[in-house]
């Protein structure tokens, strides 16, 4: 074993102290830097070894990510790489990450702090080979129960040195609605199988009650089971590297390496802000509906409808801080899609991550730096510890994609365009559960909208469709074969873009991705979705230069249908939402009835021969339609993405040709442009105008009833108050009654 | 332009010298792909780049008045005889910057179906009316759409970036403005509107 160099600084304190005296001595000693490192002593001495050191640890990361998922994993995790692994300091701050799921790191601290500061040392206990598990969001961090977790403790020569992490999005969760984001919740007694740190195992071995847990509360207990093995073993794996690791460089050189990489990268992260961004701030906004409204017969304090508004501000100061603040947000209520600091943190951090921590290792370092800020008792700080958070991540995803919005404000300022992009990203996941004809119950998750969304225009190019997500950096959307033995009651009848279905701009999103089924043999079967943003409003609210925001998610379904002797005859069927309609309006399809989705769909029941179509990933757009090279949109109509009325209407350009051979017409396309800017002068009207006309409804609440609950309900906070009253010139201490008081 | 008919900047032959000229050719968006990987492949990003940048927005402008900083395509905040205000590249002036710029633009609201559907195409997709509205703001001289909003109503429009422009150049360029003072850095968005108020 080789020593510690003479240039380490000491031991601050012993390694026999408890957990919780490392952890108030980690505390007491970090602020301006991390663990109170002045220096980099490591590293300067030595960088060669110092990053041999961290490379060791990356590939010990890596390669249980890749490997444990080959081991024993669910298709999430096996296909789609819906996982992750990390490495912790004793006092839980994440040292590396493996790729996928990265914004759990956020996650990790939380679970580890709550384990010291519960006194889980004396009881039950934390000895080498022991097994914790956890997906408590209010507790341990996980964004919701959907994503699981395994700590491991890693000794060396009887010292907790480390501790190794894993987690994944599990197949179904067990909750009231089948699936793992289930969008219908009260509070957290219908979200599923939610439980606070828990020791599962010992001597790296599962007790046998925990796995019968997984039969007991949850509707896919077989995947679930592989995904607790999966996750151990990652764990173990990540354990032997740094027993590896710390025979060949010491225990030291682990000890103090690790937090020097933490500091390095708090440092990179900071010089990164200063090289990219602008001192100011930057403003975004997201609005999430939830349609609760006939849920009250069982869930009385949920019956309504809620607009669900999360501000997202992000403020550099003059030193290269970041702060990415919520203030202002909605309060949390009786639906599914509160969040606590561990879903909050984990958005702002992947959005920090793709802005400002692309040249440097991702650790704890990056949340030493950047500040996320809430209001106790908002949508993402529920202070109700019962508070549901099933879903928070159908709002997180867009306050990552306000960030990086606000992000390219900076970069544009200062001229690295090639930086510059919408951040928008919508997803969907089509969840249930039922009993299969074999007499099997079962429940399920399709991931696959969720592996891969469609990006936001650039300030030079399009969106690329089914291309990536901010949360996981090996994006696939899976095989169909993969999911459809998953599913057993839905095939596929179709993956498709769907034409028309982006945000529109001189360089427009993506457009957006569909998947359509039919159902087949499902015994009884009830379908919903878990997902971000729906159709009702935009994924973000503020578009880029001009650009048209994203469209949100939307759904439908077909029931009594004619399929199974369309199928039967070998006739064609439709395969994407578009065909569908065309299909069941010239009546090649025959359907009872239907239904559509611009909200999140209640379980719907699925009978032999139904259809369900779903899509999302549309992107948005990147400045003012009316600048878009013509050619790029004679490209969208030849490939099929626009048609020739979108074209003229939005983008001001016209055609001439036979279909299919179109050209440009020049002179009929600048003649247009020309009139449509001349109509934009003509029906624009002074802000000032609007503002007048405007205030008197505002003043008068003349909204629908969830809008005017949205508006009340934030004047709760002092952000809100001070922004809504200001701008409308109302007195400060403006109210809405609510709806029937007066 | 085609790749095949752009002519090569220096910068696409492997040199990582991103030159005056090739920040011209950036702001005129006249990059190849293979240029554009090339910048978000650089290991450090120019720090330079801003000057850079501004000599070259500076030139492609319709105004004299210095730019300070970009906002967005086609808006920056200038320093002008009357103190720092926002101008349009056609030269329309929006006023002083601390005040959102959307006060001192056109706007049209789309908050029916059919105005919705005008853009978002499909009823499928489209946001809803009275939940939703689309807020198009319009550049008053040129009739350039600036931004668009997908908000409920009675939201108040997003001031989406006020920069803080003496930390900015004060502190991180290492060259003052020669008129900074404490209260640049300001959000004088209500100000404006009591005043509308009265």
């Amino acid at each position: 074993m080789s020593t510690i160099e003479p240039t380490a600084p000491p031991a601050v304190i012993s390694p026999a102290a408890s957990l919780r005296e490392r952890l108030a001595q980690r505390d007491a000693l970090s602020g301006t830097s991390y663990y109170g490192i002045e220096e980099l002593r490591l590293k300067d001495s030595d960088p060669t070894r110092y990053e041999r050191f961290y490379s060791a640890l990356s590939v010990g990361l890596f390669s249980a990510r890749e490997v444990s998922k080959f081991v024993s994993a669910s298709p999430g995790s096996r296909e789609m790489g819906e996982l992750l692994f990390g490495l912790l300091t004793p006092e839980g701050d994440p040292i590396g990450i493996s790729q996928g799921l990265a914004g759990s790191l956020a996650s990790m601290p939380v679970a580890v702090r709550w384990m010291i500061t519960n006194g889980y040392e004396d009881n039950p206990g934390i000895r080498e080979g022991d097994i914790f598990s956890g997906d408590d969001p209010h507790t341990m961090g996980a964004i919701h129960p959907g994503d699981c977790f395994t700590y491991l403790p890693v000794f060396y020569d009887g010292e907790l040195v480390a501790w190794a992490a894993g987690m994944n999005h599990i197949m179904d969760v067990g909750s009231m609605v089948g699936g793992s984001w289930p969008p219908f919740s009260q509070d957290t007694f219908t979200d599923g199988f939610v439980f606070p740190m828990t020791k599962t195992g010992e001597n790296y071995e599962y007790h046998a009650w925990w796995l019968e847990m997984w039969k007991r509360r949850t509707r896919a207990a077989v995947f679930n089971i592989l995904d607790e093995k999966m996750r151990l073993s990652g764990c173990q794996m990540i354990e032997r590297k740094v027993h590896e690791v710390v025979a060949e460089f010491g225990v030291d050189y682990f000890t103090h390496g690790t937090r020097e990489i933490i500091e390095d990268s708090r440092r990179a992260v900071k010089r990164n802000v200063r090289a990219l961004a602008v001192p100011g701030r930057a403003r975004n906004a997201t609005f999430r509906t939830a349609g609760y409204t006939g849920v009250g017969v069982l869930f009385p304090l949920a019956d309504r409808e809620y607009l669900i508004h999360v501000p997202v501000e992000s403020r550099v100061d003059s030193s290269g801080g970041l702060l990415i603040d919520t203030a202002g947000a909605s309060p949390w209520g009786f639906h599914s899609y509160n969040g606590y600091p561990g879903a909050l943190s984990g958005a702002v951090y992947l959005s920090a991550m793709d802005g400002y921590a692309h040249n440097t290792k991702i650790n704890q370092g990056l949340m030493e730096h950047v500040q996320v800020g809430s209001d106790k008792g908002s949508v993402l700080n529920a202070d109700y510890e019962y508070a549901s958070a099933s879903n928070p991540w159908a709002t997180t995803v867009s306050i990552i994609c306000c960030a990086i919005s606000n992000a390219s404000r900076g970069f544009q300022a200062r001229g690295y365009l090639e930086e510059c992009w919408t951040g928008e990203a919508s997803w969907d996941g089509v969840q249930g559960s039922g009993i299969l004809p074999n007499g099997l119950g079962w429940g399920f998750t399709n991931l696959q909208y969720v592996g891969a969304s469609g990006m936001g225009a650039f300030a030079y190019k399009d969106g690329l469709p089914t291309a990536w997500t901010c949360w996981n950096h090996r994006s696939d959307i899976g095989n169909a074969e993969e999911w459809e033995y998953v599913t057993p009651a839905l095939y596929y009848i179709g993956r498709q873009l769907v034409p028309e279905y982006c945000g529109h701009g001189k360089y427009r999103g993506a457009v957006g991705n569909s998947a359509t089924y039919v159902i087949l043999n499902p015994g009884r079967l009830a379908v919903n979705r878990g997902g971000g943003t729906m159709a009702r409003g935009a994924v973000i609210a503020n578009g880029m230069s001009g650009g048209y925001p994203a469209p949100g998610v939307f759904v439908k379904t077909f029931h009594d249908t004619n399929m199974r002797e369309l199928m039967k005859r070998g006739e064609p069927y439709p395969n994407s939402p578009w065909e569908l309609d065309e299909f069941v309006a010239d009546g090649r399809l025959e359907v009872g009835r239907s239904t559509a989705w611009k909200q999140d769909t209640p379980p719907i029941e699925m009978k032999d021969g139904d259809l369900y179509t779903h899509a999302a990933g549309a992107g948005g757009g990147w400045g003012d339609p009316l600048e878009r090279d013509r050619s790029l949109v004679l490209e969208d109509l030849h490939a099929g993405w626009l048609g020739i009325d979108t074209a003229r209407e939005v983008y001001g350009v016209v055609f001439s040709g036979a279909s299919g051979a179109e050209t440009v017409d020049d002179a009929a396309t600048d003649a247009l442009r020309t009139a449509i800017r001349k109509r934009r002068l003509e029906r624009g009207v002074p802000v000032k105008d609007w503002w007048k006309k405007e205030r008197s409804r505002v003043q008068a609440g003349e909204f629908i009833e969830p809008v005017r609950a949205m508006h009340r309900e934030c004047l709760d906070f002092e952000r809100y108050r001070e922004e809504f009253t200001g701008f409308w010139a109302l007195a400060p201490e403006f109210e809405y009654c609510e709806e029937g008081s007066s | 332009m085609s790749d095949a008919t752009r002519q090569p900047d220096a910068f696409a032959e492997g040199s990582q010298d991103v030159t005056p000229h090739l920040v011209g050719r950036m702001v005129d968006d006249d990059l190849s792909w293979e240029e554009w990987r090339q910048l978000l492949k650089l290991p450090h990003k120019d720090p330079d780049r801003i000057r850079k940048y501004l000599e070259a927005l500076q030139q492609r402008v319709g105004f004299d008045d210095p730019i300070l900083l970009r906002l967005s395509d086609h808006l920056y905040v200038v320093r002008a005889p009357e103190g720092r205000i926002v101008k349009c590249d056609c030269g329309h002036a929006f006023g002083d910057y601390r005040v959102n710029w959307k006060l001192a633009a056109l706007v049209h609201v789309r908050d029916t179906a059919d105005s919705i559907a005008e853009v978002y195409r499909k009823e499928a997709f489209a946001p809803e009316p009275g939940w939703s509205e689309v807020r198009e703001y319009y550049c008053p001289g040129c009739a350039r759409q600036l931004c668009v909003e997908v908000v409920p109503p009675g939201y108040p429009p997003i001031f989406e970036f006020l920069p803080d422009l003496d930390a900015f150049y004060g502190e991180w360029l290492g060259e003052p403005l020669a008129d900074q003072a404490q209260d640049w850095f300001e959000d004088r968005t209500q100000q404006q509107t009591a005043k509308w108020a009265e």
